[in-house]
């Protein structure tokens, strides 16, 4: 890969240093250096020496310095008045504020009472001091992040596939593959720097063939792809099946690791061949020739990489979509070597962390919190009763759920916008204005930061030190280049504040949290790691400070790190060491210890996973005959907390749009630029039409950054409480609607009068 | 607080004390427990015993005193007899579960006499806890040994209320089989065994929302059945039926706390300023891929709007 140093600074601004980091947006995790200028970042450029991006940043990366001066920064801690206004408090009085709430709730409702939910933006160290409050000081059982809303089924699919969570694959196999299977996942929007990767390896020895499977023509399949299956929204079981069906039929599959490595094979293979191609077109709308295409290009490529993203994740059978993936790569033994990876990906930059450390609710290092020997481990680790341990992890939508019905009184986030990101949004505003609502966040005008009855200044990315972990396992150190503005904190440090304020002690009276670093946090979290699955024990600052990020597992047997997982495959299916004893993916229950002990355990082989298709639950119908899916653009970050503070990427994408298939705008009298309404049973969106021929017929697009409070602009305005039963993961990705014209342009809309970019390679041609 | 930190210690250590002991009993049992319904209900109890630790612990935190951590000596004990106990079988080891719960309650019952305010409405949720056990475990025995539930302990409502087959089945949300017109939902293997009683079945059925509701008569049965477990295995289901089923069922009054009510309004305290920023300089060093150089040039051309927007 050739090294391509990008930079954007403030137009003649004097750089005086440099500080090594990581870009705080994608699960990608680019190098970079930090530019400051005295004390204020001014610039940033990428690593050229850095493995995963070789220099590269994407608009978001570049551009991401702009929110850490601008004017909407919290500075000092608030407290809501009796009159209902947000005024300024000092630390001590936020935090004894926030202190005697817990303490209240905790008396009288018990641990039930109060709830987490935290991000897929923090630090390692700060994840994990986070989840040992929670879990190990006050026993409470409901913490979860918003990973949940991007890579809980990630995360899933990994356990019941394989017995645990952790990415198999790394970066350099999108190098080293024949093909390269993009399964909901808009790379050239989502995952840019990876993109230009697969861009330049097309260009390479292995010219990978690109397939890419989404209801939506996106900037990936007109920037890249070779072949294209546009399915229906809420189809990718039946299309998956489809494809393993073909590769079973054909033979293009692998019977000695199939008998060696994987169980239920007989199983897997009853299911998939329901679905033969003429069956598969007529529920996904896929072409038959089309099918087999993709299926002879994945069967008789040498090597294969596929990629699962928010079009499975947010989808309906998410879990279900995620583990065939996994099953397909199986069944060719199609990993564990170079180029061979079903990759299962991050979406946000320590995502992995979150689940790695706990904060998502699981116990730490994959520990299983229904096994006793992991639970003991742990509570000798932590010096806490093990009586405390092994509660069921609360997801959540189970949070949300607890505060609406009262059951929650406290609910602290942290950085994290549910006000606009979660699903059934007008349910979630009322819930939030009802319960004591603790927001720490860098920016004070964050829609959900609004409704905060104590809101709490954070530093954030460049301001403070700890590290992250991207999707192919590379943990790397980012350190600090310049002070958070005014009174604010690293989140970190709040952690270590509220639990000394809370006399947080372990079974020796000393307390709980006894380190008050990052670095120190760090080697607690090593040694806790060390023999689990996610073994972090041979790092060091020092090491992370001198290498380009080190993959996980890192131990005495593999000091610098492990580039992929399974390359013996020897799967952690054992109850020892599992983390997940298999689920019933329709309801999403899972065994007791025993019962997978004695009548599950599949002894160190993988399990093969098929699903019959099931139908979305919120299908279109007479009433509402759209469905209506939401996504991202390249140019923001989720909910543009971060992203609107940039003016580049703010005027690129300055405001909501609906997209709607040119033919079904004609026959609704709708033409480009024109105010429609999109309604579900729960909410609507208004918007300009973008009319065109991206998306199917019966299928209207809405991107999810847009979530102002008092208009409706938010798809999750559309978007019902269902999730996925196994990864408990909203359904963003499909609600019934209707579609109306309500008038023609109220001025020219954003995007008329600029100049329209053909981006097919075969329309330049 | 009608008595000093001390005092407050000396009253409830010794009921953290055996709270924590009887969790041991209970993981041992859970360990040698085959029947996926009794694992569940020993997990609820084990859940309800945390929250009530986790509640004294708090009041004891906040009066500066501390909570015990550890019942080593009695535990063991426990642990053994439950290991016994569950090889006798599992009504012999529910009968021994539920000594332990009715001296507890009886400990339970002291404290809250000796307290106020807060702190008596803590103990009286965490004692309510122990009662519920008590009940649950009781009904489960009565039925299992099949005994005249008089002969035993009282439970408020006759025993056919409580189970509706011949033999003792745990619903996993509300630990008992209470009957009712649709019948209950079961699956096994290759499953992992799943049991919903035909009351609950109801129950769930009418608490998805108007939405949800509106849209199941779309739903095959298959999925219909698989969403209704899946809604009745999760927390806020089961808080709802130990809060009001399990509650009245063991003779308590339901204990529901009141839906979240919105009374704030959102405050930008900020006045959504706009920033000027300087502008920016960039270098983007041509690609050597043409398909690479084509994206870095839509991607980078922020002024543009692409068509596949």
């Amino acid at each position: 890969m050739d090294q391509r140093v990008f930079l954007q600074k403030d137009a003649g601004r004097q750089i005086d240093r440099w500080t090594r980091s990581v870009c705080g947006l994608c699960s990608i995790g680019c190098g970079l250096e930090i530019g400051t200028n005295g004390d204020q970042i001014v610039g940033v450029r990428g690593r050229g020496d850095y493995p995963v991006n070789f220099g590269r940043l994407g608009p978001k990366g570049l551009n991401q310095f702009y929110a850490n001066r601008h004017p909407t920064r919290a500075l000092h801690p608030m407290i809501r008045n009796k009159s209902g206004k947000l005024v300024r408090a000092t630390w001590d009085e936020a935090m004894n504020a926030i202190v005697a709430k817990f303490n209240e709730v905790l008396i009288t409702e018990g641990p039930d009472g109060v709830a987490f939910y935290n991000s897929g933006q923090l630090l390692l160290e700060e994840y994990y001091t986070l989840g040992k409050i929670a879990r190990g000081g006050l026993g409470v059982a409901n913490i979860d992040a918003n990973t949940r809303l991007c890579t809980a089924t990630a995360a899933a699919s990994l356990m019941e596939s394989f017995g645990a969570d952790g990415p198999p694959g790394a970066f350099e196999d999108f190098e080293k593959t024949e093909c390269i299977v993009l399964v909901g996942h808009n790379a050239a929007e989502q995952s840019t720097v990876l993109w230009m990767r697969i861009l330049a390896a097309k260009n390479g020895p292995m010219k990978p063939k690109v397939i890419v499977i989404d209801p939506r023509r996106t900037f990936t399949v007109d920037s890249g792809a070779d072949l294209h299956l546009q399915l229906r929204p809420g189809t990718n079981v039946a299309l998956l099946n489809g494809i393993c069906n073909l590769l079973i039929e054909n033979g293009w599959i692998d019977q000695r690791f199939i008998r060696r490595h994987t169980i239920y094979f007989d199983r897997f293979r009853d299911i998939v061949t329901k679905y033969p191609p003429a069956r598969v077109e007529q529920l996904t709308g896929v072409p038959a020739a089309q099918l087999r295409t993709a299926a002879e290009w994945i069967g008789k490529s040498a090597t294969t990489v596929s990629t699962c993203l928010q079009g499975v994740y947010q989808s309906n059978q998410a879990t279900a979509a995620a583990c065939t993936v996994n099953s397909m790569h199986l069944i060719m033994g199609k990993l564990g070597k170079p180029g061979c990876a079903p990759f299962q990906f991050a979406g946000q930059p320590s995502s992995m962390n979150t689940r790695e450390t706990g904060a998502d609710g699981a116990y730490p290092a994959y520990r299983d919190w229904e096994n006793p020997s992991h639970m003991l481990d742990l509570s000798r680790r932590w010096n806490v009763p093990v009586e405390l341990l092994g509660k069921k992890p609360v997801s959540a939508p189970e949070i949300f759920e607890l505060v609406e019905r009262g059951f929650v009184k406290v609910l602290w986030t942290i950085c994290t916008n549910p006000i606009v990101s979660m699903t059934d949004r007008t349910m979630q505003m009322k819930n939030l204005a009802g319960v004591f609502l603790i927001v720490q966040d860098s920016f004070a005008n964050a829609e959900t930061a609004q409704f905060a009855d104590v809101l709490l200044p954070t530093a954030m990315w460049g301001e403070k030190t700890g590290c992250m972990t991207n999707a192919e396992r590379r943990c790397s150190l980012l350190l600090k280049a310049a002070e958070p503005p005014g009174e604010a904190r690293a989140d970190f440090d709040i952690f270590v504040d509220f639990a000394f304020r809370m006399g947080l002690r372990d079974m020796d009276g000393e307390p709980l949290v006894q380190y008050s670093d990052q670095e120190a946090a760090f080697n607690e979290w090593r040694e806790l790691s060390r023999d689990c699955i996610p073994d972090y024990s041979g790092m060091t600052y020092d090491k992370l400070q001198r290498s380009g990020g080190i993959q996980w597992p890192c131990n005495a047997k593999n000091p610098k790190g492990t580039v992929r997982l399974y390359k013996s495959p020897d799967f952690p299916t054992e109850w020892q060491i599992t983390e997940a004893y298999e689920k019933d993916l329709e309801t999403g229950h899972e065994h007791t210890l025993n019962e997978y002990r004695k009548k599950k355990d599949p002894e160190g082989r993988a399990v093969l996973i098929a699903t019959d298709y099931r139908e979305p639950a919120d299908a279109p119908d007479k009433e509402y005959p759209f469905t209506a899916i939401s996504g991202r653009q390249v140019y923001h970050w989720h909910t543009r907390t971060k992203t609107s503070k940039s003016p580049l990427l703010a005027a690129a994408a300055p405001g909501v749009f609906v997209a709607v298939n040119a033919g079904d705008a004609r026959r609704l009298g709708i033409s480009d630029g024109d105010i429609v309404k999109v309604t579900s049973r729960r909410g609507c969106v208004e918007g300009p039409a973008r009319v065109g021929d991206l998306m199917p017929r019966g299928v209207v697009f809405v991107p999810f950054h847009y979530g102002e409070l008092g208009i409706n602009t938010s798809p999750n305005n559309l978007m019902a409480k269902l999730h996925d039963p196994v990864s408990k993961q909203p359904v963003q990705k499909g609600a019934s609607v209707k579609l109306e014209r309500l008038r023609g342009p109220d001025q020219r809309t954003w995007w008329q009068g600029r100049k329209q970019k053909a981006e097919s390679r075969k329309k330049r041609k | 607080m009608s008595c000093t930190p001390q005092e407050l210690a000396d009253l409830l250590n010794p009921i953290i004390y055996r709270e924590i002991a009887s969790i041991g009993a209970i993981d041992t049992a859970m360990r040698h427990e085959d029947n996926p319904g009794y694992v569940v209900l020993f997990r609820s109890a084990k859940s309800g015993k945390q929250a009530n630790i986790e509640q004294m612990t708090a009041m004891l935190r906040v009066e500066g005193m501390t909570p015990v951590t550890s019942a080593a000596a009695i535990e063991s004990l426990l642990k053994l007899q439950a290991a016994v106990m569950e090889w006798l079988g599992t009504t012999p080891m529910l009968r021994a579960m539920r000594i332990v719960e009715a001296e507890i309650a009886a400990h339970y019952d002291a404290a809250y006499g000796r307290l106020d305010g807060m702190y008596q409405k803590s103990i009286e949720k965490a004692w309510h806890r122990c009662k519920r056990n008590v009940g649950v475990l009781t009904a489960h025995i009565g039925k299992r040994a099949r005994m005249h539930i008089d002969a035993l302990l009282r439970v408020p409502d006759p025993l056919e209320n409580y189970f509706a087959h011949d033999e003792a089945r745990v619903c996993m949300r509300c630990l008992f089989d209470r009957p009712g017109e649709l019948g209950p939902l079961e699956r096994h293997d290759p499953h992992p065994y799943q049991y919903i009683c035909a009351a609950c079945h109801e129950e769930v059925l009418s608490s998805f929302p108007p939405d949800i509701a509106e849209k199941s008569d779309q739903w095959s049965d298959r999925d219909l059945e698989s969403r209704i477990i899946e809604k009745a295995l999760s927390r806020p289901s089961k808080l709802i039926a130990e809060g009001v089923v399990v509650a009245k069922m063991s003779g308590l009054v339901p204990d529901m706390p009141l839906p979240a009510m919105a009374w704030k309004k959102p405050v930008d305290v900020t006045g959504a300023p706009t920033a000027t920023q300087p502008p920016p300089e960039t270098d983007i060093p041509p690609a050597r891929s043409p398909e690479e150089r084509l994206y870095d040039e839509l991607l980078f051309d922020y002024e543009s709007v692409r068509n596949n927007w």
